[in-house]
């Protein structure tokens, strides 16, 4: 289990983050909504050590992650897909992939994670040997989820993996998602469409402002109601744009 | 020109080539992953010619050992310099700026520690190979061979490095992406600790193998950094491939340049090439604009 207890963060002397508490447990998925700017990204990159925590506890297992070095999250089995994919543009796409197992912490299970992203993402074979900056931003997302499950992690983060791709890709995202947490592996992702965010998630949160004012089973995020007025209601006026059920 | 004279030009400007795309590989190194202009670059090369004096001549060390010796303890006092008056810049506001005064600053100081330790007077290395071989019936020193295989080798044992090794794979990682670099495993601050000491090193390797050839004194260092600067801004800034192609340009230009002039044009013909390449090309020979 995953749990974050009371996270605060400050960028120089403004605070972002208020006592924002999250689990998440293996096999699971946690959805982290919020509008643009209301600290998602932060709460991800603080659990993994690329900004520094000012209060709270993230802990795994009982243990404390706070204070692990980001290039030692691996060795926990904590994975990050940064936000916008990030990949290494000039390097290939396969040096991006086998990137990803860079930890010897994954050296382990690296040919048949190689194998198994191979088969999930066929865009690895067909641009093997492209530069990862030249792909679209669907192919980029799938290389990107292909480098962080590389790493073998257990625990899984990934910053709007949606964002910005057709309704077509987001589907396929989708369900790559679902085959992650059959393998047990948990998976924690932030969204800004509530639709999307709560009907693919075990668990959900609502972030404003840097606090976590609504939490609970995906489901019963769907049904709460101001997430309906103030979330549903506003995306069902903007009739029909790609949601995923 | 006869063709005599120019086939031995181009043989020079070769040998001068391989010289400056080494030192330019070397600052490309640096300023491509890190965006670091190590004012400091030619210092560590005019120290690691002082340590090959010093061991040589005064400890009484082999030649290439003294060389190889020379090498290793200038790039780990560079990653030294790192670690304490660069690497606790890198994260505050304006580090472009404070790095440049950083590594300016620390030239000034190894100048200076030089001058008061070993005086102005040049110093000289005796040549790791005498002799000359003739190419198409052109005499070459065997020393001036040996810097052309040598900065042409280190150059393809890095591009090698860089494409296949793991620690490669992690210095160019950390240059395009740190943060996702450090989430897949790369230990950051050290790979740029690491890559800083190797840019110094190739200064360094260069040092080495010319020292027999233009002596030593302190201020040696000052015309390679200029000329390693030239060649990075020629070939694409931060590009290290650009660097490469761009110091043999360089020094066949200016080779052929001088036979037309006077060998004291040297510098103005590198500059005037340098603004003629910027002029046609803004981004440089291989940078991408
Ligand atoms: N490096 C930074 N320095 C200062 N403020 C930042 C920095 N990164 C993000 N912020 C601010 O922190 C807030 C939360 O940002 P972020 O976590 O990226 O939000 P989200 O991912 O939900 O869009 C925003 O107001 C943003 O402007
Ligand atoms: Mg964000």
């Amino acid at each position: 289990m995953l749990e974050v207890t009371d996270l605060d963060v400050h960028y120089g002397s403004t605070r972002i983050l208020w006592n924002v508490s999250l689990r998440v447990a293996p096999g699971e998925i946690a959805a982290i909504m919020g509008p643009n700017g209301s600290g998602k990204s932060t709460i991800l990159k603080a659990i993994v050590g690329l900004v520094k925590a000012s209060g709270g506890t993230v802990t795994l297992d009982g243990a404390t992650l706070l204070g692990v070095p980001t290039h030692q999250m691996l060795a926990r089995r904590v994975g990050l897909i940064m936000e916008r994919r990030c990949l290494f543009p000039a390097m290939t796409v396969m040096e991006n992939v086998r990137m990803g197992a860079f930890h010897p912490a994954a050296a382990a299970g690296f040919d048949e994670n190689l194998a198994w992203v191979r088969q999930l993402f066929p865009v690895i074979d067909q641009k093997a040997g492209v530069a990862a900056g030249q792909l679209s931003g669907g192919q980029q997302q799938m290389v990107a989820i292909a480098r962080g499950l590389m790493g073998a992690p257990r625990y899984l983060m990934m910053d709007e993996p949606f964002l910005g791709l057709s309704p077509k890709i987001v589907d396929q995202i989708a369900e790559v998602m679902a085959a992650v947490k059959a393998r047990g592996i948990a998976v924690v992702f932030n969204e800004q469409n509530a639709h999307l965010s709560f009907s693919l998630a075990d668990r959900g949160y609502l972030l404003e402002s840097g606090r976590i004012v609504i939490e609970g089973s995906g489901m019963g995020m769907l049904e709460n109601e101001k997430i309906r007025q103030v979330y549903l209601g506003v995306e069902a006026a903007r009739a029909g744009d790609g949601h995923v059920g | 020109m006869s063709a005599e004279v120019f086939f031995t030009q181009i043989l020079n400007g070769l040998v001068s080539g391989a010289m400056y795309a080494l030192i330019g590989a070397g600052v490309a190194l640096i300023y491509g992953t890190q965006r670091i202009l190590n004012f400091a670059q030619g210092e560590f090369f005019m120290l690691a010619a002082f340590g090959l004096f010093l061991l040589s001549t005064q400890v009484g060390l082999p030649l290439v050992v003294s060389a190889v010796c020379a090498v290793i303890l200038v790039a780990a006092f560079a990653a030294l310099v790192y670690r304490a008056a660069i690497q606790p810049l890198m994260n505050r506001e304006g580090w472009e700026f404070s790095t440049i005064a950083v590594t300016l600053g620390i030239a000034v100081l190894l100048q200076n520690v030089a001058f008061l330790l070993w005086g102005e007077k040049y110093q000289t290395v005796p040549y790791f190979i005498d002799g000359s071989i003739a190419i198409a019936g052109i005499a070459m020193p065997l020393q001036r061979v040996l810097v052309f295989a040598t900065c042409v080798g280190v150059i393809v044992a890095m591009t090698l490095f860089l494409k296949y090794s793991r620690l490669g794979w992690a210095i160019r990682a950390t240059a395009q992406q740190p943060d996702a670099a450090a989430v897949v495993g790369v230990p950051v601050q050290r790979i740029r600790m690491l890559t800083f000491a190797i840019g110094c090193g190739l200064a360094a390797i260069a040092a080495v193998v010319l020292a027999p050839i233009y002596a030593v004194n302190p201020w040696i260092g000052v015309p390679h950094l200029l000329k390693g600067f030239v060649v990075v801004i020629m070939g694409g800034i931060g590009s290290f491939p650009g660097a490469i192609l761009a110091g043999f340009v360089l020094g066949i230009v200016e080779a052929i340049g001088i036979t037309l002039t006077s060998s004291e044009w040297r510098d103005v013909i590198a500059f005037a090439a340098v603004i003629l390449v910027i002029w046609l090309r803004p981004a440089g020979l291989l940078g991408k604009s």
